[in-house]
């Protein structure tokens, strides 16, 4: 008989019905981010956002970052990675109709105090070093350096930047070709920071 | 508060079950703990069912009208359940699986 792939991102989903915790703090979020609000609106994006803020917040990140941060086969291009995908409820918490510039993305972020602080302390955490072994300039942990999953990559590109496009792919850079966090999210997924993860999560 | 009385019976279990073995036609790889109330209620919790009872045994009330005896349920429920089925959609379940029993 073949032997059933393992699908780390279902078992983590498993494992998170099973913890009292994480099973009603996901649901407080599924709620809002699939509830069609109007005809307009697929959801309640701001809901759907505070929920998912308290969802990292209160579980332990054994469960919330266990099914973020689940590691796939390279070769699987559905269940796992597409379960993957679907953690955040991309179609209510990230897409968006247009896609803003992502400079301008930044300036709005500043604007929230919540959100100004949390890009500080990605780009503090996260800053890449390459000549280090983790590829991180600080000693850090996956949860320092990918607190929220919006980090992975904004939702914004770097059209109509003019004069600032360098700037702009500067940015943008930081989430998709970094090193650090590339390896942040690896060690997390092949287990190899479970024990501080674990002494985080206590 | 019935199922912390005294000689009564009545009390929450819970089994871990597959998404697909609730039954309620969703099918998905996911598992969760069901918990349910379960034991007996033999002893009347209020004068209404001592009363119903005594009319009952008496045959002052029609037959057909027998009423039921205390049974153990649950008195609230647990968290809802979301889950990713088979098609990637999201589902919550509500009301699903008890967290407090109680004879009623």
């Amino acid at each position: 008989p073949a032997v059933a792939r393992e699908n780390n991102c279902l078992n983590a989903a498993k494992a998170c019905n099973l913890n009292d915790t994480c099973k009603k703090y996901r649901s407080a979020y599924i709620s809002p981010c699939t509830s069609r609000v109007s005809s307009a609106e697929v959801c309640n994006k701001r809901k759907c956002h505070k929920a998912l803020r308290q969802f990292f917040d209160k579980v332990p990140p054994k469960h919330s970052y266990g099914m973020l941060y689940c590691s796939c086969p390279v070769s699987d291009q559905s269940a796992c990675s597409e379960r993957r995908r679907q953690t955040i409820v991309p179609v209510c918490s990230y897409e968006e109709k247009q896609k803003p510039n992502c400079l301008e993305l930044q300036a709005s972020c500043k604007t929230n105090y919540i959100c100004r602080s949390r890009l500080a302390d990605f780009f503090v955490n996260c800053q890449p070093e390459p000549r280090s072994l983790s590829g991180c300039l600080k000693r850090t942990t996956p949860t320092a350096c990918c607190p929220t999953p919006v980090y992975v990559s904004p939702f914004c590109d770097c059209n109509n930047s003019g004069n600032n496009k360098d700037e702009c792919d500067k940015l943008t850079e930081f989430f998709t070709e970094n090193t650090c966090l590339r390896n942040a999210i690896q060690a997390f997924g092949n287990g190899t920071d479970a024990q501080k993860l674990k002494s985080n999560s206590t | 508060r019935g199922g912390n009385r005294r000689g009564q019976g009545c009390v929450l279990k819970q089994i871990h079950l597959n998404v697909t073995d609730l039954g309620l036609g969703y099918s998905s790889s996911e598992e969760m703990i069901f918990r349910y109330c379960s034991g007996p209620c033999r002893k009347s919790e209020t004068n209404y069912d001592k009363i119903l009872y005594n009319l009952a045994h008496n045959r002052r009330l029609p037959p057909k009208d027998t009423p039921p005896q205390t049974c153990c349920r649950p008195i609230s429920f647990d968290d809802d359940l979301s889950f990713l089925d088979d098609n990637l959609v999201y589902h919550i379940v509500r009301k699903h699986s008890a967290r407090k029993c109680g004879c009623v």
